[in-house]
């Protein structure tokens, strides 16, 4: 049985992220951040620290920064700067030095735009996307040299990820995933669609060993997994929650395992390691492209319930899941995988 | 807790105000909307000047308890055990132990709540100025949480736990025990001393122990004390340990018989002087019998009217059963200084112990500045069946009343309106009319928002309201020319007259500058595309020009001779069609049928006409455009008339002489 741990912080939280250094002791971080959305009269990032070793006692928060606008993604560029896109000052770069947040400075991507999702590269290139469409990218270095990649309409980016060194993907609230090539500048995207359906694109995630094989979940509930190499369509689909897949994660060491959470207040953990095994003959890359013809043979675990309340984000180490919720409750599993 | 209501004034600077005088109406909520109270048409009337005065409407919004940090908590734990409540209602549960566990659950949330207040308060430094007012707020916090846990488990025990022929008086003395626990911890404290007799307090607690009817513990503290072998110390001590003690094993007939004996035997000691030795002994026993004057001067260790009740009864009426305990209560209160002393919920408590349901909730509602209490409250007590008896037959729309009142307040809070769907989702009358209402009036200031709002809509299955937010959101991007993301919103509500007033402006916009703005949405407009001939046009004239840049020009003839013959592409949009048509003609290796060619120069001749007719009637004072304009647009209007005409008797000619080849082909 998977443990979990809940507390009640007063704040809608909208995205949560651990720190990237690990107690070796508890095989998870001591850490996390975390960022509010839609409160009265501000909202805040707030850092976070476990009280107790194997059984997780009490949460504390040990700092909060108090900012106007949502808190939409949180990103640790490196293990001593973090990276915020908030909804009135685009994007804020704080530096982490013992376990404090300390506000660097702010990059103004365009007014009255909102940024909605951010990614960086260990190198200090952060791309970001925006309510309106736009996909900006710079280096944190030099931030005040923006480059715009194309985009061809303006519907919403809800987020943003690399699929390698150079490939940023995009999925959008029209149910499209773009894909643009930083070296090629001013090039167009190329589109990748779901097949007829076009129910808003929430999130995605790129698998950590195969980068081309992206998964996304939609507002229809659904999971889609695109290989990149492969024109437009899904490789595979799989209807899942009855709400908006709001996050996706992979397991960055057991990519056979997948998390997703969702407005129907729940989070899932998905078990793909049977697929691989039984198809070993046909050397499938990864499970997760057959994953819809193989559907009966993923292990999904409902990790926790929220009451009806949207589950907006979640964020996987090793054993250990934190998610946020709109029903104000952090809460903390941990993980079983076999 | 409204002790004594305070007075807040917020000032609202508008000339208009001041002029004529304010009006106000309730919105939803914590909000009242605030204007001028005369019309603007009576404003203009007083000859004031139409562009100084501009009547504006204020939103008043005021905060209530519920949105302080730590109540948040309450508010979204417990909602999580209003649920389960409800799940327990529809599966037909009567059990009033089932409830009872739900009522334990929502009192479990509200004591970890006040464990975390007093942790608080523990690490606010009380010295420091700035930390006063947070401890001030805290501490006013606590005394709320704390009074709604008393009232809420005594409610509990008398509505849930016992049945009107019990006992009460033992889980009566459970909920004192559990809310007045200052005796035992003077208790710990004297037991700890070398001599416990030296400190002040030691007979006082020994009475209030007393009071309580903690016997076991007057035990310990007498035996401590030095003297505790002397004859009137062995002798109370005796009798405190054959006290008879209430249980269920046996009838309240024969506990009753038995401790009558018991108290005999006290008083006789008492009467025969033989406890005379020690008077805080003798004073000890007196209380024991349930010696009212001797009780009466002791009552203010009691702390309360209601601790005192607890004393009374235990000493007086030991078997009394739930309906007799207000027979009691008069006299308690008079000791305590009359009603003029009582708190707000000291009524509460005095309505609940009187039984009566109705009284308690409505004190509950206008005693507290939130609904939270009385609205979780009343519909426990609902599903118990509680509130339908004779009395009250309207136990139903009561419930229903509260819960659009709690789920109300929750709305008019920009963050906690997710919580006060589930509430609304109970209102089996107004719910789904409150819900439209208030889901509509949520301030949208993100597409996030926007689309939980929506999936709100969505689940409950609030069409309307789904369509009015969808509509908001794509005019909104319209506004702001964000032509996909406006068509995204405008299909997303399957609402064919928006969607075709979007068609329309991207075909203008692309008309001025020859660019699609919304190419990735156009590009997978799917079946969608079916939902207004505009938009099918939109999409096919889309097509068109990916066929055209794919360079695959017999297909965008093809295209362009369907969309005119169908009449799939309106008439105003023919010129565009035919000037694009130009260039595709122009290319010489072009295959078509000669139907196609036919086609096409019959509609350039039917352009030809429609543009004659323009000419004449096209009224350019009207239309806006600058003399030098209309020039350039007529030049350019009839240039590309005649190119194409002339392209396409070219082309004609072209596809004549390639059928003939295939033809000739054919023969050979």
């Amino acid at each position: 049985m998977s443990t979990i741990f809940v507390k009640y912080v007063s704040k809608k939280t909208k995205c949560v992220q651990w720190f990237p250094t690990i107690d070796l002791a508890t095989d998870r971080p001591r850490y996390f951040v975390t960022g509010s959305w839609d409160n009265r009269p501000q909202n805040e990032i707030s850092l976070w620290q476990i009280e107790g070793e194997a059984e997780i006692e009490d949460l504390s928060k040990i700092q909060s920064v108090v900012t106007n606008g949502d808190i939409n993604n949180l990103q640790f560029l490196k293990a001593d700067l973090l990276l915020a896109a908030c909804s009135k000052k685009s994007v804020s770069v704080f530096q982490v030095s013992d376990n404090r947040l300390e506000h660097r400075n702010d990059i103004a991507l365009s007014k009255e735009d909102i940024c909605t999702s951010l990614i960086s590269r260990k190198d200090g290139l952060v791309v970001c996307g925006t309510e309106h469409g736009q996909i900006f990218a710079f280096t944190i270095e030099n931030s005040d040299k923006l480059q715009t990649l194309q985009n061809e309409d303006d519907c919403v980016i809800n987020d943003i990820q690399l699929a390698d060194q150079h490939q940023v993907v995009a999925a959008t609230s029209s149910g499209q995933l773009k894909l643009w090539d930083l070296r090629d500048k001013g090039s167009k995207a190329q589109l990748y669609v779901q097949e007829n359906d076009w129910s808003a694109l929430w999130c995605i995630d790129k698998h950590p060993a195969q980068q081309h094989v992206i998964a996304g979940g939609t507002s229809d509930g659904a999971i889609c997994i695109w290989d990149l190499r492969q024109p437009k369509l899904p490789s595979a689909k799989v209807e899942a929650h009855i709400g908006d897949v709001l996050d996706i994660q992979y397991h960055q060491s057991q990519p056979d395992h997948l998390f997703t959470c969702s407005s129907d207040g729940e989070i899932w953990h998905w078990d793909a390691s049977n697929i691989q095994n039984s198809q070993d003959s046909q050397a499938l890359s990864t499970p997760w492209l057959a994953c819809d013809t193989a559907k009966r043979r993923i292990e999904i675990t409902n990790l926790w319930q929220s009451y009806q309340l949207p589950i907006n984000c979640l964020n996987v180490v090793n054993n250990s899941l934190i998610a946020g919720s709109d029903n104000e409750a952090l809460a903390i599993c941990n993980i079983i995988i076999r | 807790m409204d002790q004594a209501p305070e007075k807040t004034e917020a000032v609202i600077a508008d000339p208009v105000l001041a002029q004529f005088g304010s009006a106000a109406s309730w919105s939803y909520g914590n909000e009242l909307i605030v204007f001028g109270s005369k019309s603007r048409d009576d404003l203009i009337d007083d000859g004031t000047n139409r562009s100084t005065v501009s009547p504006k409407l204020h939103a008043v919004k005021w905060n209530t308890d519920i949105y302080a940090t730590n109540l948040r908590k309450i508010l979204n734990e417990s909602h999580g055990t209003f649920l389960e409540a409800q799940e327990m209602a529809k599966d037909k549960q009567t059990d009033t132990t089932a409830y009872l566990k739900i009522s334990r659950g929502y009192r479990s949330i509200l004591k970890a709540n006040i464990e975390c207040i007093r942790d608080d308060l523990e690490n606010t430094p009380a010295m420091e100025n700035e930390s006063q007012d947070l401890r001030k707020t805290l501490e006013s916090e606590l005394q709320m949480i704390e009074i709604i846990e008393l009232i809420w488990h005594l409610t509990e025990i008398l509505y849930l736990q016992s049945s009107t022929s019990d006992c009460i008086v033992p889980v009566y003395q459970n909920w004192i025990w559990s809310h007045f626990q200052e005796p035992l911890t003077w208790t710990q404290h004297i037991l700890q001393q070398p001599i416990p007799e030296k400190d002040a307090r030691y007979w006082d607690t020994v009475y209030g122990l007393v009071l309580q009817g903690r016997t076991q513990l007057v035990f310990r503290l007498l035996s401590s004390h030095s003297h505790a072998n002397n004859y009137a110390f062995k002798t109370i001590l005796h009798l405190i340990s054959i006290m008879p003690e209430f249980s269920k094993s046996r009838t309240p007939g024969e506990f009753d018989s038995e401790w009558r004996m018991w108290k005999t035997q006290l008083s006789n000691l008492i009467s025969q002087g033989q406890l005379s030795s020690c008077k805080n002994v003798e004073l000890l026993a007196k209380l024991l019998i349930g010696d009212e004057e001797t009780l009466r001067t002791h009552s203010e260790l009691c702390d309360t009217w209601y601790g005192y009740l607890l004393a009374v009864l235990l000493y007086k009426r030991p078997t009394a059963k739930l309906i007799e305990l207000q027979n009691f209560t008069q006299e308690c209160i008079d000791t305590f200084g009359g009603e003029t002393q009582l708190e707000n919920w000291d009524f509460i408590l005095l309505a609940a112990i009187d039984l009566d349901l109705l009284k308690t909730i409505k004190l509950c509602s206008s005693s507290f500045s939130n609904w939270w209490f009385p609205a979780h409250l009343t519909d426990l007590l609902f599903h118990t069946g509680r509130l339908d008896n004779e009395k009250m037959k309207y136990g139903e729309r009561l419930r229903e009343f509260l819960l659009l009142d709690y789920a109300s307040s929750l709305f008019s809070h920009e963050s906690l309106w997710q919580v006060g769907v589930a509430y609304l989702d109970e209102c089996k009358v107004y719910g789904k009319r409150y819900l439209q209402r208030l889901l509509e009036n949520i301030p949208i200031q993100s597409e996030y928002k926007a689309r939980k709002v929506l999936r709100v809509c969505q689940d409950k299955g609030i069409t309307d309201s789904y369509q009015v937010i969808c509509r908001i959101m794509s005019t909104k991007s319209l506004k702001s020319q964000r032509y996909s993301n406006a068509l995204n919103w405008a299909l997303l509500c399957n609402d064919g007259k928006l969607s075709a007033l979007i068609s329309d402006q991207i075909m203008r916009e692309y008309e001025k500058t020859g660019k699609f703005t919304a190419k990735d949405v156009l590009s997978n407009l799917g079946k969608r595309m079916l939902l207004c001939p505009e938009l099918t046009f939109l999409g096919k004239y889309y097509e068109f020009h990916e066929l055209y840049s794919n360079k695959q020009f017999g297909e965008c003839i093809s295209l362009i001779v369907q969309l005119l013959s169908s009449n799939i592409a309106p008439r105003k949009y023919w010129f565009t069609l035919m000037k694009d048509i130009g260039p595709v003609l122009k290319e010489t290796h072009v295959q078509s049928t000669i139907f196609e060619a036919k086609q096409l120069v019959h509609f350039a001749a039917e352009l030809r006409i429609d543009f004659q007719l323009q000419k004449e009637s096209f009224d350019y004072k009207r239309s806006g455009l600058a003399a030098r304009d209309i020039r350039t647009l007529k030049e350019t209007q009839k240039t590309v008339l005649e190119t194409l005409n002339t392209l396409i008797s070219e082309y004609n000619v072209r596809c004549v002489e390639s059928v003939k080849e295939n033809t000739d082909d054919m023969d050979m």
